[in-house]
């Protein structure tokens, strides 16, 4: 029935569409990072893409770190992105982790200079089993370390940093006092509200304790 | 600058699926799987249905001027089996035979933190 009213001309959807230039942030070198093609820029807006650090700095020893770019506007076939997070493979840090050593995970909620609340999760290994209260007070002082270099740095400075060697070696530095770590890692960071917001958290005001 | 694909292969004991994508893994450039090249069920999974699958999808990509590929191998992970199947291996050399420069290959095999009871009951699948 409806192939006899006229057959449908099917579009080539692919000649449409133009291949875009993806460019890496200003504060990690503005690079060209990927071509991906789209039938406009709004298209664009929004995909995100999953580069090597070594591809962004040169350092093979960081080819399995990778920063996760999400872009965020087109000019021309040139598109910007922001960084958004990075990762390192899982396989990596199941290697980092033996039998009889001690892996503790820290989680910490950092804003930066510029308001932007950045989620930096590190992973920690020592040699031995440790007590719980050096367990804590480890965890306790890196949390702090992350936070007080987050908030000491704009986010674009911040992001470079967190993917290189410094914040391992900052956070072993403020441990060493108390037990010496065998590799620490930054294992996962993600952004959680972006730049064109850029507002501080309202803090939590504590719940009143109930009346005895 | 290359245009570059992500190649995601799947490979399981029962089929090899082929599936191409841009960088961003937005846009699907080409898709094929061993059932779209063999007759019989059983050959799906087979390295000849592999090759002919990575074979139909070089075709696709040198009409979209595709030079280089990134590969990602799956299994089916999860609680089943996390090697992949006998399709994967055929696919990549057929891909990498066919001119594609090779960027990296990944595994992809989803792992999990903890999650269900693998199915086939205590003892195992008795065959």
């Amino acid at each position: 029935m409806a192939g006899e009213k006229g057959q449908k001309k099917v579009r080539d959807k692919w000649k449409e569409k133009t291949w875009f230039t993806v460019v890496s942030p200003p504060y990690l070198g503005e690079k060209e990072i990927a071509l991906s093609p789209a039938s406009g820029p709004e298209a664009m807006v929004g995909r995100k893409i999953e580069v090597p650090v070594s591809d962004l700095t040169g350092n093979f020893k960081k080819a399995g770190v990778k920063a996760v770019f999400e872009v965020t506007s087109c000019q021309g076939t040139k598109c910007a992105t922001e960084f958004v997070g990075h990762f390192v493979g899982d396989d990596y840090v199941r290697r980092m982790v033996r039998r009889r050593k001690e892996r503790m995970d820290v989680v910490s909620k950092s804003v930066t200079k510029d308001g932007v609340v950045v989620s930096v999760k590190a992973v920690i290994v020592t040699d031995t089993k440790l007590t719980n209260a050096r367990k804590s007070s480890i965890r306790k002082n890196t949390g702090s370390a992350i936070s007080e270099k987050a908030s000491s740095m704009p986010m674009g400075e911040f992001a470079a940093y967190l993917m290189g060697d410094d914040l391992p070696n900052a956070i072993s530095s403020v441990n060493k006092d108390i037990f010496p770590l065998r590799k620490i890692e930054i294992r996962k960071s993600e952004v959680l509200n972006r730049s064109e917001q850029h507002e501080v958290p309202p803090e939590v005001t504590p719940v009143a304790e109930p009346a005895q | 600058m290359n245009k570059t694909g992500i190649a995601h292969i799947f490979a399981s004991q029962n089929n090899t699926l082929i599936l191409v994508t841009d960088v961003t893994g937005a846009e699907t450039f080409a898709k094929a799987s061993g059932g779209m090249v063999v007759k019989n069920d059983r050959e799906e999974s087979s390295p000849y249905a592999a090759m002919k699958a990575a074979d139909l999808i070089s075709e696709k990509l040198r009409e979209k001027e595709i030079t280089d590929l990134i590969i990602k191998v799956r299994a089916p992970g999860g609680n089943k089996s996390k090697i992949p199947g006998p399709g994967a291996q055929a696919a990549i050399r057929a891909l990498s035979r066919a001119g594609f420069k090779i960027l990296r290959i990944e595994e992809a095999t989803p792992v999990p933190h903890d999650g269900t009871k693998k199915k086939g009951g205590k003892r195992g699948r008795r065959v």
